[in-house]
């Protein structure tokens, strides 16, 4: 202690000198010589760094990041338009042509490939008529002995005639029936009642149409 | 108490003159020594601003590049193709499009997609159905599922474009929307056919 205060009057001097040489000596002794070429190279080396850094953290940052989105698109809704629609349900040649036409009614059929351009894309024509004039005639188009897209028939007798009613009236009750008695009935009464207009309807996802374009037509078709 | 008060001044006149002598040495590799450091310092914290830049602009877009121009972002156009063909629909390709069409008694459904890149940039999407019928149920099924596509992880938007999509249709109007990244045109021409067509912008 009595030597340290005898020390602490005269070291104030001494320790300060020695000292500030160490961190104190760039700013006033080195600039001159050092700064010419330093600051230059600062400049030049911080905007490289940033220009190249910026360039690789860009590239990197979007080639490993994929966008919002999904690489499978959305479920389909029940309701989207599918494949297994395309044909009138539970229909068939054999219910059409064989059951309704051959054999309750008797009329003479024929069956031909479709005319490849057919609007309905389908690959084979029957058509059916009690006689040859064929003033009533039934025509199915179809791809296979269980895939109806149409059944239509054409009547070209005079307006309200029974018969024109009577066959568009079958027509309705014959698609419908393999859906249950309630919508055949609501077919054929529904037939039976707008066989002289253009008006349409759908009935069990059947979709009846009636035309006056060239004589009686009912046509039934799946309802899209 | 003066002796000393004046005595500061003195110790730094001697300390520059001695900063001066020792200074050259030792202060002029040092700020050299440190560039490389600096640089790569930089170097990383740029690239890290970038790279994170770069990813939050990627997650904003509703769109990627695609060939050129703007596509619906990683959903391939054969994926699309795929799950139409599973539906029951009958597809073609032609040059950079690829068309896929449905036909359910006397409605048709196409869906047209131009193809850049394997992702999708364009599609048009039409109904030509019996006489003027109202556009059913599948029918905006259809369309919606094309509609909302390109936000498909957005719910929000979804609604909201079905929505517009709804308005349009059963007002029969003929329409254009730019909604986020794309445009949507939904127009009549005939009274029996609807077409809605989705662009990503470019």
């Amino acid at each position: 202690m009595s030597s340290q205060l005898p020390g602490q009057h005269y070291s104030p001097v001494p320790p300060d000198v020695a000292g500030p040489p160490g961190p104190g000596v760039p700013p006033p002794g080195g600039t001159p010589p050092a700064r010419s070429g330093f600051l230059p190279a600062l400049i030049g080396t911080l905007v490289a760094a940033a220009l190249l850094g910026g360039i690789i953290g860009w590239t990197v940052g979007t080639t490993t990041t994929e966008p919002p989105g999904n690489d499978t698109p959305p479920e389909l809704a029940a309701e989207f338009p599918s494949g297994d629609r395309q044909y009138l349900p539970g229909v068939t040649l054999d219910l059409v042509v064989d059951d309704w036409l051959k054999k309750a009614n008797s009329w003479q059929c024929t069956d031909e490939p479709a005319d490849p351009d057919n609007y309905l894309g389908v690959k084979r024509v029957t058509e059916c008529s009690p006689d040859e004039d064929r003033e009533m005639l039934v025509r199915v188009e179809y791809d296979a002995e269980d895939k109806i897209k149409l059944v239509e028939s054409t009547c070209r007798r005079s307006l309200k005639t029974t018969a024109c009613t009577t066959l568009a009236a079958a027509l309705a009750q014959t698609v419908l029936s393999p859906q249950g008695k309630k919508l055949r009935d609501q077919a054929e009464k529904w037939a039976r009642e707008n066989a002289d207009s253009e008006r349409g309807t759908v009935i069990g996802g059947v979709r009846l149409q009636a035309n006056l374009q060239s004589g009686h037509e009912m046509a039934a078709t799946p309802a899209a | 108490m003066e002796a000393e008060v004046s005595e500061p001044p003195q110790t730094s006149v001697t300390l520059s003159a001695s900063a001066t002598t020792g200074a050259p040495g030792t202060g002029g590799r040092a700020p050299w020594r440190l560039l490389p450091i600096l640089g790569v310092v930089v170097l990383l914290l740029v690239g890290a601003g970038a790279y994170f830049a770069a990813r939050s602009y990627q997650g904003s877009r509703a769109s990627q590049s695609c060939g050129g121009t703007n596509c619906i972002p990683r959903l391939e156009a054969a994926t699309v193709v795929k799950v139409l063909e599973d539906r029951g629909f009958t597809c073609r390709e032609d040059f950079v499009h690829r068309t896929c069409d449905l036909r359910i008694g006397f409605v048709r459904f196409e869906a047209s997609l131009q193809v850049s890149d394997e992702l999708i940039h364009r599609m048009i999407l039409t109904i030509f159905r019996a006489e003027s019928d109202p556009v059913t149920e599948s029918g905006m099924a259809f369309l919606n599922w094309f509609a909302t596509m390109p936000y498909a992880r957005d719910p929000e938007t979804s609604a909201q474009i079905e929505a517009w999509v709804a308005e349009q249709v059963n007002g029969n109007k003929d329409t254009r929307a730019i909604i986020g990244d794309y445009e949507y045109r939904l127009t009549n021409p005939e009274t029996h056919t609807v077409i809605l067509m989705i662009k990503a912008n470019d």
